[in-house]
């Protein structure tokens, strides 16, 4: 009912007045009511004693009768004398009384004992009147007045205390309502610091006017603040600290307590998995690794206590590739959590596996004419006497060694081309006068072949790129479209400029890449028809040089199928502009 | 009644890494089924023991639950459920290893090219989409989701029968791997089964969250 202060304090202040008041006019009621009576029965004593002086002095009766009369009138009081039987001797008004009644009258009664007899009563319909008898020598005098005239001066007093005390009341409260606002402002302002304290506004401070019980409540109150909020600031400056380290990571890290339930995570986690950001907190580690593997490492991990690296293999939602993640798992002493990194080494993991497949691939490259040639070597060495037979076999080991020292010039081409450490220097070049010497080298193979080279362009185009690199890719792809084409076939070269890219597209008639193995062309050592590829001297690196190339000049290369018939077409867009 | 939530716990553990195990078979026997790579679809094969000694586990820690501890409401039907569910992601590791087999066999062949090589792909990447969806939802409690994996269930329904004819229209004219389009038929009968059995899971997802039972109705 009374939950502020304020409201306490009035009300108590309230009651308090309200009782003294209370009391007040109840004991001003009484004091004045028992003040009154006394003066008139002192004045109702005097008037008897008068009237019993008279009575006295007076022997002639008629003389006796009118002077009562008159006394009677002035006095405004009745008069009545009676002889000891109640038989009435004087009467100063008409009502008749009979002898019993009067002499049973209370006041009567009270006179035979008392020097006076009072009564205050009700006389039939008429108010209340205050009799007074005095018994004398012969007679019974009694005198009566109206009692109405005494209450109506009490209820008067009274109302007049009733009506000064109401305007006081009233003055209090206003005075009180003013005092508890005054004494209540304090603990407001308080209850007001506390509450927008907890609602995190560390800042707010109390203003302090006198150092009385409350001020110092408020000095101790502001201190309590200020360390308060300097605690926090320094917590949170550890805690921005730690998440922004946690943040910057690019490795999934996973916080988990002792429930395995995740309590922090951070942007590389879903980075790692590729999956879509989401609230993690209070999941369980399990519902956001999707791969039975890692739960049972780290379940595991966290049994006993060690801690524990290991790789795996995750599927992707959308694809059907795979992906390799190293997950470290290390539990946080007493067992009360664990934390764990994820880190992605797909290309780390596929780039070891193409490493050892290179090598294979290579040294069995380099076996096959090694293999040849010894054999041919060998057979020399045991004497062959027909010439003609000799030189037979040495163009034989002369192809070979060809083949060898094209494959040996294509790994360093694509060592060269793979290590970053060489930089291209990047010039603006024209790109017809490269075009022209690549033709100029690779003619005369092309006429061995019967193949026409069909320059299909005109305008000069200029672009800002790495002339050695741009040769070597037009090269060998001119150089493969001639040796994988058909006698008197075509070589066609077209090139344009479409806004910010150069088109390049060679075209031949050759015997095409069936549709399935188009991807794997650009892989190392792989060729469509080995016993073709080794006819030429193909190495099967060629296209992986041209991939690689490209990508350091920021271009594209495609390849697909000849829209004229048989051969096929590579497509590469080089940028006009590298920053 | 502390004992009955670590249960329910430990039993919805088992069911998640149960359903990893057989999230991943799908996605791994797809990869090879579409690679051509005999070496990862044995694998596959090999990996189903897991899924079936977990199926066990998981259908005796229910009955441990229903026997012991009478659980009631969300408890009751969260166990029921999930009973329910291993079933369904059981079956789907065999349809995997159907896959699988299926690859090894089509890829005796050096001659055949899987036809249609594009459309199949969307079909395996609509299941796959859905199986994920399905473990997501269940993990999230998530009714909407799963009512979204049934609705989407018509659409694999649709291209399976589109692809069906397209392959028989094919296997006429090409005589020759008569035997290999039947595999491929099979790869993917068994890819539109994996789909209905995901819509089963989403059914009884829906039953937990709700306690309504929507199988055999019109959604």
């Amino acid at each position: 009912m009374f939950k502020t202060f304020r409201s306490k304090v009035n009300f108590s202040y309230f009651m308090l007045f309200f009782l003294v008041f209370i009391s007040m006019i109840i004991s001003i009621q009484i004091f004045l009511k028992n003040a009154l009576m006394r003066d008139l029965k002192a004045k109702m004593v005097d008037n008897i004693m008068v009237v019993k002086e008279i009575k006295d002095n007076v022997n002639n009766s008629k003389v006796l009768q009118k002077r009562l009369s008159r006394l009677s009138k002035i006095l405004n009081i009745k008069i009545v004398l009676a002889n000891f039987k109640g038989e009435i001797i004087f009467q100063s008004y008409k009502k008749k009384i009979s002898p019993v009644d009067f002499l049973n009258q209370s006041e009567i009664v009270q006179s035979e004992k008392k020097a006076y007899g009072i009564c205050i009563r009700k006389n039939g319909n008429t108010s209340k009147e205050y009799y007074i008898a005095l018994k004398d020598k012969k007679v019974y005098i009694r005198i009566t007045k109206g009692f109405n005239t005494v209450i109506g001066v009490t209820s008067d007093a009274v109302q007049f205390v009733y009506i000064v005390s109401g305007i006081f009341l009233a003055v209090f409260l206003i005075i009180n309502y003013i005092l508890a606002n005054f004494l209540s402002f304090p603990v407001r302002d308080i209850v007001n610091f506390t509450k927008r304290f907890k609602q995190g506004d560390y800042n707010v401070r109390l203003p302090v006017y006198k150092l009385d019980e409350l001020g110092l409540v408020k000095l101790s109150l502001n201190y309590l603040a200020k360390s308060v909020s300097n605690n926090i600031e320094s917590i949170s400056m550890q805690k921005m600290r730690l998440e922004a380290i946690v943040k910057s990571v690019s490795e999934g890290i996973l916080l988990l307590d002792e429930d395995q339930k995740i309590f922090l995570n951070n942007k590389g986690f879903f980075d790692v998995l590729e999956i879509e950001e989401t609230n993690l907190k209070g999941k369980y580690f399990y519902e956001a690794i999707k791969n039975s593997d890692i739960i049972d490492f780290v379940d595991d991990s966290m049994n006993t206590g060690l801690k524990q690296k290991a790789h795996f293999n995750i599927t992707l939602k959308g694809t059907f590739s795979v992906k390799t993640i190293i997950v470290t798992s290390i539990p946080i002493e007493d067992q009360k959590g664990c934390i764990l990194l994820l880190e992605d080494v797909t290309e780390e993991f596929n780039l070891q596996l193409l490493k050892r497949e290179f090598v294979s691939n290579a040294s069995h490259e380099f076996k096959t004419p090694l293999a040849i040639m010894k054999g041919y070597i060998e057979t020399l060495l045991n004497g062959v006497e027909d010439k003609n037979k000799i030189t037979d076999f040495l163009e034989k080991i002369n192809h070979n060694i060809i083949r060898l020292d094209n494959i040996i010039n294509d790994v360093i081409t694509l060592n060269k081309i793979e290590d970053y450490k060489k930089l291209f220097l990047f010039t603006r070049t024209n790109l017809n006068e490269l075009v022209d010497n690549c033709l100029h080298i690779l003619n005369p193979a092309a006429l061995k072949m019967g193949i026409e080279l069909k320059k299909d362009f005109k305008e000069k185009i200029s672009l800002k790129t790495s002339p050695e690199l741009l040769e070597i890719v037009l090269y060998n792809l001119i150089d493969n479209a001639i040796k994988y084409n058909n006698p008197n076939g075509y070589v066609k070269i077209h090139i344009s400029q479409k806004n910010d890219y150069v088109n390049i597209i060679i075209a031949d008639s050759g015997v095409g890449i069936p549709e399935l193995q188009r991807e794997k062309v650009f892989e190392r050592f792989f060729t469509v028809n080995k016993s073709r590829s080794r006819e030429i001297a193909g190495t099967g690196l060629g296209l992986s040089i041209v991939k690689h190339a490209a990508l350091i000049l920021k271009g594209q290369i495609t390849v697909s199928n000849n829209p004229e018939g048989k051969g096929s077409v590579f497509e590469l867009n080089l940028p006009v502009n590298v920053e | 009644m502390k004992s009955l939530v670590k249960k329910i716990k430990r039993v919805t553990k088992s069911l998640l890494d149960m359903a990893y195990r057989a999230d991943e078979a799908v996605s791994l026997s797809l990869k090879s089924f579409f690679e051509g790579d005999t070496n990862l679809a044995k694998k596959v094969i090999a990996n189903d023991d897991k899924i079936d000694i977990l199926e066990n586990n998981i259908d005796r820690m229910c009955l441990n639950i229903f026997a012991l501890n009478q659980p009631v409401a969300i408890d009751l039907r969260s166990v029921l459920g999930i009973s329910k569910i291993d079933t369904d992601f059981e079956r789907i590791g065999d349809l995997s290893c159907i896959i699988a087999e299926r690859t090894i066999n089509i890829n005796k062949s050096k001659t055949f090219k899987i036809y249609p090589f594009d459309r199949i792909k969307e079909l395996a990447s609509l299941v796959q989409d859905n199986i994920k969806d399905t473990i997501e939802a269940y993990i999230n409690e998530d009714s909407n989701m799963a009512r979204e994996v049934i609705f989407k269930d018509h659409e694999i329904n649709r291209l399976y029968e589109d692809i069906l004819k397209a392959i028989i229209k094919r296997a006429n004219d090409d005589p020759d791997h008569f035997q290999q389009y039947v595999e491929v038929i099979d790869v993917i009968k068994s890819l539109e089964r994996i789909g209905d059995r995901a819509c089963n899971i989403c059914e009884d997802i829906i039953f937990i969250e709700t306690g309504e039972i929507i199988k055999h109705t019109k959604l």
